[in-house]
């Protein structure tokens, strides 16, 4: 009996130095993370003052130096504010609306700053970003004062500044943010245009049935006639109407979404074992053209390709009829299996809305003065990509090779044959 | 008259065999060039590095870096320059260069930072590396670390789901990445507190398989079944009112997805 008495208390004594211990370190954990978190908190509260007084100072000047650099703060802060932000618990609409904002404000300051938008709109603009960052400011510090007080509460408070309750201080914050980012920076029309690609806003063609679309898809895929068909439509919510046909024929499983107006192949998968043997790079790069073709990308060329396990994945891009231009944005991916040459996969969305290109100037520049002596230019080509401004201009595009160190560097470069600026600088490996 | 004939046509045989174009005994019969990966690749590199004119990583990718060697080589030996590894140019480079195969593939299984030159003692040629890589060729706006990083959220959040449903949400990640309302960095963004189950419950903490990282691959290659999600919830398990605002795109697997 003692013995039992003795184990028991033994294992009593035991249980509590344990739950102690194991409360301490939570504890600790808990003192740690508020740390952290009220340090993000008072950085983005410092952050967020020393911008407003950078947004009000680019006022002050004429000077292009002292302007400039008054944008430069503007641009530096609302980036390291952004970084605070994404670190913090916040109600996730009010972090995703503020770092909108932050992203806004920030890109007008850096176009200012390159000129690339004038001087003069800056200064029109920001008197009403001053006022409404004010604004914001004050409800700022009224959110997030629990946050500077390590009070018994915290955990309480955290949970609802994060659960989307009608309590949060955040939820009139993203709301007023949200109108602020309308007001102060609306969508351009490039940024418009770029958005209604995505979207597929300026597809017109004639609304197709489910069974239209069972027929386009083993139109599209003879190979899999006689598959297990599982067909729905997308939800309402969705950018655009497609319809979402999930097969499985034999080891095969796999989708493919095609748009409700017209038809129009989104994109296609298919998941299956792979045999060990491989088909020549060369074999396999013709038939997937050939499979191309089959499909109706007649305009398209080729412009990279990657070798992995099972499969090459190659991109495409349409070739404009009379730049011969490739057009980058108007992209077409082919996953394309080793063993038998079958395309697994095809990505179809960004060919199936076309670019709108205009005419552009092609002002004949000379490479030896653009580049130092140590590049070298090894190939030249045409090609359409999109700006900073989401507009498409035509570029020279240029293979590029630095041999100034043991191993050569290798960028694709392009240049806008307008205007000489460097729209992409991508390095190659 | 008879015993002529026969040796003529032995004679004429052996002549054929000669003069018909004879595959490398070292490298497969494959023709190699740029955008290729795996053993053959890494012969070539480690042949190149050999005679000297490749003084990149040995990785199994035929890279920009491999395409320059091969060309110098090919300018070198006389043989017609265009960066492709055919049967002509691979049996002039197994000729003139070594290729310790067991050392070479025993470096690479090690994760060693490694070199291959012909006229260096091997054991001092090597050292203790990083470990071993992804061995994936990623698109070139993206790092092998990116893969490993999406790879491990995907597999984290999604092992349960259909191959689709686990692409779908490595596109979402990268959706977010072109989205001026996240963070503009991959692991910004799968860190971002809140956003992601298995940051907070630590199982993003887990090995991830070949599928989490084939699907991953085939979302930076431009696949996005989720058709421009950029967020995804389980209806069963899903606690926040929020996610419930959002607009739904379309249901894989378990996952609704949602912008």
């Amino acid at each position: 009996m003692k013995k039992i008495i003795f184990l028991l208390s033994y294992a009593v004594v035991a249980c509590l130095i344990f739950s102690v211990a194991s409360n301490r370190e939570n504890q600790e954990l808990k003192y740690l993370l508020q740390g952290q978190y009220t340090g993000k908190m008072a950085d983005a509260s410092t952050q967020l003052n020393e911008l407003q007084k950078a947004v009000q100072q680019s006022l002050l000047f004429n000077d292009p130096t002292a302007f400039h650099d008054s944008l430069q703060d503007v641009w530096r802060l609302s980036s390291d504010i952004r970084y605070s932000i994404a670190d913090l618990p916040l109600e996730r609409e009010f972090t995703t609306e503020w770092m909108n904002y932050l992203g806004r404000l920030g890109n007008s300051a850096k176009m200012t700053m390159t000129s690339q938008e004038s001087a003069d709109k800056w200064h029109d603009n920001v008197n009403q970003v001053a006022n409404n960052l004010s604004n914001f400011s004050s409800d700022w510090q009224i959110a997030t004062a629990h946050f500077l007080q390590a009070d018994d509460n915290y955990k309480q408070w955290l949970e609802e500044q994060t659960s989307n309750a009608e309590t949060s201080g955040f939820k009139n914050l993203s709301k007023s943010v949200k109108t602020y980012a309308e007001s102060d920076f609306p969508l351009t029309a490039s940024e418009a245009d770029h958005e209604k690609k995505k979207e597929l806003k300026e597809i017109n063609d004639k609304v197709i049935t489910k069974e239209e679309a069972i027929a386009r898809f083993y139109e599209m895929f003879p190979e899999l006639e006689d598959a297990t068909l599982s067909v729905n439509q997308s939800k309402k919510g969705a950018p655009y109407a497609f319809y979402h046909i999930a097969f499985h024929k034999g080891e095969r499983t796999g989708y493919a979404d095609v748009t409700l107006k017209g038809g129009h192949l989104l994109s296609y998968l298919v998941e299956r074992p792979f045999e060990e043997k491989t088909l020549s790079a060369e074999k396999l790069k013709k038939l997937a053209d050939q499979r191309l073709k089959e499909l109706g990308y007649k305009d398209v060329k080729e412009t990279d390709a990657r070798e992995n396990h099972n499969v090459w994945h190659i991109t495409y891009a349409r070739v404009d009829e009379k730049t011969n231009a490739k057009v980058y944005a108007d992209g077409v991916q082919v996953k394309i299996a080793k063993d038998t040459g079958e395309v697994v996969g095809l990505n179809g969305v960004e060919y199936i809305q076309k670019e709108k290109l205009e005419p552009q100037l092609m002002k004949k520049i000379d490479w030896e003065k653009f580049f130092t002596n140590k590049a070298k230019v090894v190939n030249e080509d045409l090609a359409y990509v999109e700006n900073k401004d989401f507009v498409e201009r035509l570029c020279y595009e240029l293979t590029v090779r630095i041999d100034s160190s043991k191993i050569p560097h290798t960028y694709k470069i392009l240049v806008d044959t307008e205007t000489g600026e460097v729209i992409k600088n991508e390095k190659l490996s | 008259m008879r015993r002529y004939k026969i040796l003529l046509v032995l004679s004429f045989s052996l002549f054929i065999m000669n003069m018909a174009p004879q595959n490398s005994d070292a490298f497969s019969n494959q023709v190699i060039t740029r955008g290729a990966f795996g053993d053959d690749v890494i012969e070539l590199q480690s042949r190149l590095q050999y005679i000297g004119y490749y003084n990149g990583t040995i990785d199994g990718k035929f890279g920009y870096g491999t395409y320059w060697a091969l060309r110098n080589f090919q300018d070198q030996y006389g043989l017609p320059v265009d960066g492709i590894a055919g049967a002509t140019t691979k049996n002039k480079l197994a000729s003139v260069s070594q290729y310790d195969k067991a050392y070479v593939m025993d470096q690479i299984n090690k994760g060693n930072k490694f070199t291959h030159y012909g006229n260096q003692d091997l054991n001092k040629q090597s050292s203790k590396g990083t470990g071993t890589g992804t061995n994936m060729q990623v698109p070139s706006n993206f790092t092998e670390q990116d893969l490993k990083l999406i790879a491990n959220a995907v597999y984290g959040e999604a092992r349960g789901e259909p191959y689709d449903g686990q692409v779908a949400v490595a596109a979402v990640i990268l959706n977010r990445l072109d989205s001026p309302d996240f963070p503009n960095t991959i692991s910004g963004i799968i860190f971002q507190p809140g956003a992601f189950t298995a940051v907070s419950d630590g199982q993003i903490w887990l090995e991830p398989n070949e599928q989490a990282k084939e699907a991953v691959l085939d979302a930076m290659n431009g696949w996005d079944p989720s058709e421009n999600a950029l967020y995804y919830f389980n209806p069963k398990t899903a606690t926040s009112e929020w996610i419930w605002t959002r607009k739904q795109i379309k249901q894989i697997g378990e996952h609704i997805f949602c912008i």
